[in-house]
């Protein structure tokens, strides 16, 4: 069995699902189970340091929040982007511990403000 | 004053060491302007992939040093957004396409969607930024039409057994199961459907958005999620 997390954008949450690697559907009686409360999330990615640990967008907050699966707790590391759409760990030596950020320019479609941002979350990663 | 204000000083030199030793940075390291910019991934060589849509279906390599500018890979025919994006196999990458719609005022969801592999194994790029070698597209699958595709991951590759594209559809509020055979047609079905996918009625806003596989290997560092699932 796999876990999927997944966000959903209108109902401001955070989830996990089962799925049958074998099969690509969610076991029989597998339900969601609820990990946190996000302001209108968008993409994620999980922590590869540490399995309670995701890195969520969020629209609503203009932000990146670390989400601690747990306890569903949620702490904003890095904030002020216009759309934050999606996070990916940096695969080089240097930047192994740095997120890359999409941001789509927002509802405002801030053509300024569409690109790549990288955060470099140091402590925050473990 | 002066011992005031050398006191305020230390004052201000403490918190900003506070501030600058708690909070990370962030650094712009690319702008696409006029890109809507959805998705990324990161290939092992640590240059950056970035799909985006409108005007134009765009699959984008960023340099994370900066000593590059933003490289067009591909675009991709019959549409105008490209979405998820998901590696597989080493340097192989599937990004979802489908076709936004923007009558001036709003985006409707958008729809026509297909799956392409975009296989970045023999990929190069010359020093002053030009493509000597491209990037080998070839379409998967046509998804249903009734499919809008947003956040993709995957399930772990294997040489013996079909590995599955999973792809978050934000309008129907479920996550489209896509075979990857060694050989063969892949397949399109519902893989997980349920009602925390789903926008709260009556919001007509989009629902199950993002999606990430949690890799099985750390899965015994993870017993306190793992141990719900094996008791349901």
């Amino acid at each position: 069995m796999l876990i999927i997390t997944d966000t959903n954008s209108a109902a401001s949450t955070l989830h996990s699902h089962a799925i049958d690697p074998k099969t690509g559907l969610a076991p029989p009686l597998s339900t969601a189970i609820v990990l946190a409360n996000i302001t209108v999330p968008d993409d994620l990615i999980l922590d590869i340091f540490n399995p309670n640990l995701a890195f969520v967008c969020s629209q609503g907050l203009e932000a990146v929040l670390r989400v601690d699966l747990a306890s569903g707790e949620t702490t904003q590391i890095a904030g002020n982007f216009t759309g934050p759409s999606a996070v990916a760990w940096g695969r080089d030596v240097s930047d192994v511990g740095s997120l890359y950020l999409t941001t789509n320019g927002g509802i405002k479609g801030d053509m300024a403000a569409q690109g790549v941002s990288r955060i470099d979350l140091g402590d925050m990663a473990l | 004053m002066t011992f005031l204000r050398g006191f305020h000083n230390l004052l201000l030199l403490l918190f900003s060491c506070i501030c600058s030793a708690s909070l990370p940075s962030a650094l712009r390291i690319a702008s696409l302007p006029g890109n809507l910019v959805e998705n990324l991934a990161v290939r092992a060589n640590g240059q950056i992939l970035v799909t985006s849509s409108t005007p134009s279906p765009n699959l984008w390599q960023i340099d994370p040093l900066q000593i590059r500018k933003p490289l067009l890979i591909t675009t991709f025919p019959e549409t105008n957004g490209t979405f998820g994006i998901t590696e597989v196999q080493p340097d192989v990458f599937y990004v979802a396409t489908g076709n936004i719609i923007f009558d001036g005022v709003t985006v409707s969801p958008p729809t026509s969607f297909s799956v392409w592999k975009v296989d970045m194994a023999f990929f190069q790029m010359s020093v002053n930024n030009t493509i000597v070698s491209p990037a080998e597209i070839s379409k998967l699958v046509d998804m249903p039409p009734n499919a809008s595709i947003n956040g993709m991951t995957s399930t772990p590759f294997s040489v013996y057994e079909p590995s599955f594209l999973l792809a978050a559809d934000s309008v129907n509020g479920l996550v489209w199961s896509i075979s990857l055979p060694v050989n063969g047609v892949p397949e399109v079905f519902i893989g997980v459907k349920d009602t925390t996918m789903l926008p709260p009625p009556p919001s007509r806003a989009l629902g199950i958005n993002g999606i990430k596989y949690f890799n099985s290997s750390i899965y015994c560092k993870f017993p306190l999620l793992f141990e719900q699932y094996i008791n349901q």
